[in-house]
């Protein structure tokens, strides 16, 4: 490695001393998630599309950071209030979310869910944007998204809300401004 | 008094004929470390627009998902929301990619070099495609080919040792990336994968896990898993301390390993980085070119 420092300078090669520079560089960003509580908000709001802005996030998207973190998913057709969240975050068997009664089937019986917490992998805003997700969703695009994702202690939690008046276009809006939990 | 010895020796024909051999070499030379240099370039687009059709199958319906139900959010721009946008960012670096392997022009190598990278840059922000690790692999193995291209002209033992050096920081980057999100309690204690691949993935390793183990011994089984994955992570993130082939060959089997044991569709993340680590396990065989030719009385080597 010493040899390429090296060569690099000798040679002048700007083009080896601009990758070398890159790559350095997010290895430090990365190596300060452990450490630092500024970089580790980053990466949280990185996950749920909530930088300050869209350059703010852009920046970050060359990181590696695949199976990233604690994530956890909840897609209900009705507001859970706080409570209710919060108690089934921590896995409480007792905890029950509300359950939710949704039009009748064929033998006239009401179909009832229960909303419960999934565990994805990374980006657990994938939830609405990507495909599957919105294949899964096409037939009701109304409704609400509980994210939440957890890193040594921080944790950010945040709430979308899926409207669509057809089929073709639907919006989903955060509903409150994020915040860090420490 | 001026005295003419005569030699029998013409050493203007003499230098003509030094200087042509000379020329004969250097293009010899010249041609040869273009055909491997160009080989080695071919072999790492070839593997990173493998990462891409790997995805081919799904890449259509996907389209059609986007196209069918448009989602509107106040976070992307609308143009990174367009579906027909995310077909082209797609699309042009699997074109460009195949021309690759067939150019040999070197501003033409560069042109298509960059605009895989910022096609891929362009995949890491789409609204549908931001989440997909592939592309986050794809973009580091094109920000290494545009490295390559632009240094083609380097003497090929120069470049060859450069290019196994970077290609093992970026396999090396992509697992730190991998292992620093992994250090927190809920990975250590096996509680995420437990979560995501032990309970109901259907996927011929945790079948298999299912059968043999259930309730306690499985979640024990997700822990030692997960802890293996963190470590292993961890470990490789430090590759590139290791002479290039062996830290290569190593990265390859637990990239591979990776992919096997988690999850198929993994492969489209790591094709491209396998094409990184195939350059580190390269090796030339042809004798090193120096970077200045010994000079004789003549001025010619």
């Amino acid at each position: 490695m010493f040899q390429l420092f090296k060569q690099i300078w000798t040679t002048k090669d700007v083009s080896s001393a601009v990758l070398m520079a890159f790559i350095g560089g997010i290895a430090l960003w990365v190596i300060a998630l452990p450490l630092s509580t500024t970089v580790q908000d980053a990466y949280l709001k990185r996950f749920h599309l909530a930088s300050p802005n869209f350059v703010a996030w852009s920046v970050q998207q060359t990181v590696p950071s695949m199976y990233n973190f604690e994530n956890r998913v909840c897609f209900s057709e009705v507001e859970i209030s706080e409570q209710e969240i919060a108690a089934a975050l921590v896995r409480d068997p007792n905890a029950k979310l509300p359950t939710v009664v949704g039009p009748v089937d064929e033998d006239d019986t009401p179909q009832v869910s229960q909303p419960v917490f999934e565990t994805v992998n990374h980006f657990p805003t994938r939830s609405f944007t990507f495909a599957n997700a919105i294949f899964e969703h096409k037939d009701n695009l109304n409704g609400y998204f509980y994210l939440t994702t957890r890193y040594r202690g921080r944790e950010i939690q945040t709430t979308f809300e899926m409207k669509s008046n057809s089929p073709e276009k639907f919006e989903v809006q955060r509903m409150y401004k994020p915040g860090v939990i420490q | 008094m001026t005295t003419s010895i005569s030699t029998g020796f013409d050493e203007s024909s003499f230098s003509a004929k030094a200087n042509a051999i000379l020329a004969a070499r250097q293009k010899d030379a010249t041609a040869h470390t273009l055909s491997t240099t160009l080989k080695v370039y071919r072999v790492v687009i070839g593997f990173l627009i493998a990462s891409l059709v790997w995805k081919c199958k799904y890449f259509p319906l996907i389209h059609q998902i986007y196209t069918d139900h448009q989602l509107r959010t106040d976070f992307f721009p609308a143009l990174l929301a367009n579906p027909n946008v995310l077909a082209g960012l797609y699309i042009v670096p699997v074109v460009l990619g195949f021309l690759a392997m067939f150019s040999h022009n070197k501003t033409i190598l560069r042109f298509q070099a960059i605009t895989i990278m910022v096609c891929m840059f362009g995949l890491c922000l789409h609204q549908g495609s931001y989440n997909d690790v592939t592309f986050v692999t794809s973009f580091w193995g094109s920000v290494w080919c545009v490295w390559y291209t632009m240094r083609i002209d380097d003497a090929e033992e120069i470049l060859l040792a450069k290019a196994r050096t970077f290609a093992l920081l970026i396999v090396s980057l992509i697992f730190l990336g991998g292992a620093a999100g992994k250090w927190t309690p809920e990975y250590w204690s096996g509680n995420v994968f437990y979560e995501i691949y032990f309970v109901d993935r259907d996927y011929w390793f945790f079948n298999f896990l299912r059968t043999k183990f259930e309730g306690e011994g499985l979640r024990n089984v997700a822990t030692y898993y997960s802890r293996m994955v963190i470590i292993t992570e961890t470990l490789c993130a430090f590759v590139w301390l290791l002479p290039p082939k062996v830290g290569s060959a190593i990265a390859l089997v637990v990239l591979m390993g990776i992919a096997l044991f988690s999850n198929v569709h993994l492969f489209s993340v790591v094709f491209c980085l396998l094409g990184l680590m195939l350059v580190g396990m390269h090796e030339s065989k042809s004798k090193p070119i120096p970077l200045s030719e010994p000079k004789t009385e003549l001025g010619v080597s």
